[in-house]
């Protein structure tokens, strides 16, 4: 196995929240944060950090760029054990980082914004057009960013966390105000970077964007880590899987025993009206799909002369996922994340 | 090349750029014309022997012509060092771009300091300019010229005072956490030394049983000096009072001096400081 670029291991942060007193104006009180964090950052992959708002992602991520020091814990870069005080900026050249909803105002264009960057770097100014192309703005470089889109604001920000090429890059939530062809254009862009090596963290709420493109991935409630691991495993391990949707014009007379007779009646299922159609929809069984089960239930639909207009698997959402890995139900976790809002976490 | 002039060298092309950046704005247009009205303006007024000043207001010399003019410095190019700095820092850091700058492998310190440079020099530059030329309007208004003391005098001072704003400014410029608190806290600091010093000098002294009802008394201006030692503002004018013929708020030099340094390094310093421990 390839050696981790980045390490860190029982890494806490807490959050310092100004609470004054009258004796003490600058009293502070202990926050939110993260707690007993470890984990590993390898070259070559893509690592997804999945959370609902208020899980502690960006509080991360802002640790490991060196924007927040850790209170305890130990970091790795490259094998070399980091102090808990301010950050080397030598550090820093290993690592990218491109914060959330970075709002670029002001009549400067990105050709500028890029200049800057290389400036404070101390880096020769001579590739700006190269990077700009590598994140398709080259076309935008010299208007101004008060005339930019989001999209094209979300491109400037990984093209400041790509400069001098870092081996690895902390996207926090990357995919916010991406169109859908943008989308697939910036995932091509990371598997590509991936393949040359760098260690990609990449945060979001939303399961189903980073389902494609990473090989990991990290659940997050709450400042912890609650799971980590391959997502297939992690559906596997907590019995968590899709159903089967297939959409029919007519009603399926006698549907239980047509289950029967194919030896499927192990499988759950329920036929429901939807405008002018029936929706059929086959719960996963217990060991999740396999191609075969798949298979035989579309040949016996068939061979009864059935045939459906549409079939689909809906997709699980983040939230199915972390009622099932902390046991809470799905409202009282939608409830735990408002508590958490409320309570001032900054995410 | 030694790490000392890399450092260096980088500090002059971050601190160019912030000054550009400060530099080419809408506020920038705003302010020139103030300051070119404010201090060319009132050097060509005072140096006019055919003047009749208000307030029994004469200037006889030209270093005299520089020293009333300087209080449209502080009127005009201090409130244009707020107007630039106020939320130089707050701004940046709510729109996420000060994060995306403190990735950078760069010191924070070097960060800061060409950020206080750059808005330092925005102001000064263009008040140092027009300093030069009030006194060539003052020569060809006067015949005179103020010897070069006094010239290398009120330009360092000047620079100093613009110096002690900018890093005011943008060490409340990194405490304010929105632009509401960045304004507040700006115009406010610039208000408290420009507008209300005054009066926290007279309450004070009549705190203290100092007789402030007639402040051309003595023990007022001697006590009123001490206490402009603890304003910008003051001070700048304590250092061009002490070339003024017929002074009666002559401070020894090493109070000046101390307070100088003070003015100087304390802000300047806060600032450096609060910036490093920002979280951005």
């Amino acid at each position: 196995m390839a050696d981790a670029l980045l390490e860190l291991e029982s890494v806490n942060f807490h959050h310092k929240i100004p609470s004054p007193k009258i004796m003490n104006p600058f009293n502070k009180s202990i926050g939110l944060g993260i707690n007993d964090i470890s984990l590993n950052l390898i070259s070559g992959n893509i690592i997804g950090l999945i959370g609902p708002n208020g899980a502690g992602k960006t509080t991360l991520m802002k640790v490991l760029s060196g924007l927040l020091i850790p209170d305890d814990g130990k970091i790795k870069i490259n094998n070399l054990k980091l102090e808990n005080k301010n950050r080397p900026n030598w550090t820093k050249e290993f690592i990218g980082m491109m914060p959330e909803n970075v709002h670029w105002y002001g009549s400067s264009t990105p050709y500028q914004v890029i200049k800057k960057i290389l400036i404070i770097r101390n880096m020769d100014i001579s590739n700006i057009e190269k990077i700009l192309e590598q994140v398709g703005l080259s076309m935008k470089s010299h208007e101004a960013l008060d005339t930019l889109s989001q999209g094209m604001h979300q491109r400037l920000s990984l093209a400041c966390a790509l400069i001098g090429n870092p081996s690895i890059l902390l996207l926090d939530e990357p995919m916010n105000g991406l169109d859908p062809v943008a989308r697939e254009a910036f995932t091509g862009v990371l598997k590509n970077l991936a393949k040359n090596g760098k260690a990609i963290l990449i945060s979001s709420h939303q399961l189903a964007e980073l389902e494609r493109m990473v090989d990991s991935v990290i659940l997050m409630h709450d400042g912890s880590v609650i799971e980590k691991g391959n997502l297939t495993e992690i559906r596997n391990k907590y019995g968590i899987h899709h159903d089967f949707v297939l959409k029919l014009p007519n009603k399926i007379k006698n549907i239980d025993e047509m289950f029967s007779k194919n030896n499927l009646e192990d499988l759950e299922v329920e036929q429901k009206k939807v405008d002018d159609y029936y929706s059929i929809i086959i719960n996963a069984p217990k060991d999740g799909w396999n191609v075969e089960i798949k298979q035989k239930i579309l040949k016996m639909f068939f061979s009864n002369d059935l045939i459906p207009f549409d079939f689909t698997s809906p997709k699980i959402e983040l939230v199915e996922i972390l009622a099932a890995v902390t046991g809470l139900d799905v409202d009282k976790i939608g409830m735990s994340i408002q508590r958490k809002s409320v309570g001032g976490e900054e995410e | 090349m030694s790490s000392f002039f890399v450092s260096l060298k980088l500090l002059y092309r971050l601190s160019k750029m912030e000054f550009q950046r400060c530099f080419f704005t809408m506020r920038m247009a705003v302010l020139l014309p103030i300051l070119l009205l404010f201090i060319v303006g009132s050097s060509w007024g005072f140096s006019d022997r055919d003047a009749n000043l208000p307030a029994d207001v004469n200037a006889n010399t030209p270093f005299e012509v520089l020293f009333l003019a300087s209080l449209f410095i502080l009127f005009s190019a201090t409130l244009g060092i707020v107007l630039i700095g106020f939320d130089s820092i707050s701004k940046k850091r709510n729109s996420g771009l000060l994060a995306i700058e403190f990735c950078q492998p760069t010191s924070r310190t070097m960060l800061g300091a060409s950020q206080l440079i750059g808005v330092w020099l925005t102001v000064a530059l263009p008040t140092m300019i027009l300093s030069f030329v009030s006194i060539l309007l003052i020569y060809k208004q006067m015949n005179a010229w103020p010897n070069i003391g006094e010239i290398i005098l009120f330009i360092i001072a000047t620079a100093l005072v613009l110096f002690w704003y900018a890093s005011i400014q943008l060490l409340v410029s990194s405490i304010a956490k929105d632009m509401g608190s960045a304004v507040t806290l700006g115009v406010g600091t610039w208000l408290l030394f420009t507008m209300i010093w005054l009066l926290i000098t007279v309450v004070l002294a009549t705190i203290l049983g100092v007789d402030a009802t007639n402040t051309t008394d003595e023990t007022f201006a001697l006590f009123s000096s001490k206490v402009d030692l603890f304003s910008p503002n003051g001070l700048y004018q304590l250092l061009l009072e002490a070339k003024l013929e017929n002074n009666s708020r002559v401070l020894p030099i090493w109070q000046l001096s101390i307070a100088t340094i003070c003015w100087t390094f304390v802000p300047s310093t806060l600032f450096i400081w609060k910036y490093n421990k920002l979280n951005a």
